[in-house]
């Protein structure tokens, strides 16, 4: 059975009843045996995710604001900006994932909106994508069985972000910007497939899966 | 085979879409049973030059940033001389950053 307790007041209030531990999230020990897990995979929950798109022509005005507003700009393409609370993941021209968590996030994103007032569109689209996050010291050959992009760690270096085809499935492949961890987001309909993809490729490294939560 | 998206970098040709021919999409006006105006419709939807050598096509980069492209491809070789986004290059700056 899925979990539902976790709806938040504000989800109800919208009349999402969206699973916190979708039916297909089985936790525990999994593959092979050993003392230490190849890689320990965790679903991601309680984050916030803004689709900012900037208006034509408006991109460089909008580096301008956030800039001022927070500090840096996500200006470079295929890497996470920290700025202001927010991770910023490019995804495209002129497009980007802005990611929220841990605790005030009502001031900054109070900010964000005020720096980007009418230069972009900034819609919350968290409830649309389903996040893993991987660890361990067997990730990356995890990883690159079903990703065709260059997942050494001295290019896929901390805060690398990548939107690419694994398994059939369009992934946001991200790097933490602490190395420490790979992120994969997907639109939620796919979260089951790649749980499964994920999992499959990670059975033979030992894999721990974490209950849901926060990072 | 691989594809530069100015964006992404060089992927792999399994991200991509490819959706025909580069042509202009004819002007239209009011009179839509111009005859000369749907013939020139119907050349650029359904008629391709598919020529032997440069040419000029549009790909979508599904898997990636969902950018479209024009990329020019030779039919021989499949060797790829060019690519650029197919919208405006306003966003220079930012690729070049």
């Amino acid at each position: 059975m899925s979990d539902l307790s976790g709806v938040s007041e504000r989800d109800a209030a919208f009349g999402l009843t969206l699973e916190t531990t979708p039916h297909y999230y089985g936790c525990g020990r999994r593959g092979r045996a050993g003392a230490e897990p190849g890689v320990v995979l965790q679903l991601v929950v309680g984050d916030e995710r803004f689709n900012i798109e900037a208006r034509r022509g408006k991109t460089d005005e909008l580096f301008i604001s956030l800039r001022e507003t927070f500090g840096r700009a996500p200006i470079k393409p295929m890497r996470t900006v920290e700025a202001g609370g927010f991770e910023f993941i490019s995804i495209g021209p002129s497009r980007w994932h802005a990611i929220s968590r841990g605790p005030d996030r009502d001031e900054r994103h109070a900010l964000l909106r005020e720096a980007i007032h009418d230069l972009a569109t900034m819609v919350e689209i968290a409830h649309g994508f389903i996040v893993f996050r991987l660890t361990g010291p067997m990730v990356t050959e995890v990883l690159i069985k079903h990703v065709r992009v260059d997942l050494d760690p001295e290019v896929f270096s901390p805060g690398a972000c990548v939107t690419t085809e694994l398994h059939g499935m369009t992934v946001q492949l991200r790097r933490t910007c602490d190395g420490d961890a790979y992120e994969c987001a997907v639109a939620r309909s796919y979260g089951g497939s790649l749980f499964h993809a994920l999992t499959c490729a990670a059975d033979p490294y030992g894999l721990l899966v974490l209950p849901a939560g926060d990072v | 085979m691989l594809i530069n998206c100015p964006f992404c970098g060089l992927r792999d040709l399994g991200e991509f879409s490819v959706n025909g021919e580069a042509v202009a999409r004819p002007v239209a006006h009011d009179d839509f049973d111009d005859a000369d105006l749907r013939a020139s419709f119907v050349d650029a939807v359904y008629f391709r030059d598919n020529p032997a050598g440069l040419h000029r096509e549009y790909w979508f980069h599904a898997a990636g940033c969902q950018s479209w492209l024009l990329v020019e491809r030779d039919t021989r070789t499949h060797d790829i001389s060019k690519v650029e986004l197919a919208r405006s290059q306003e966003h220079d700056k930012e690729m070049t950053s």
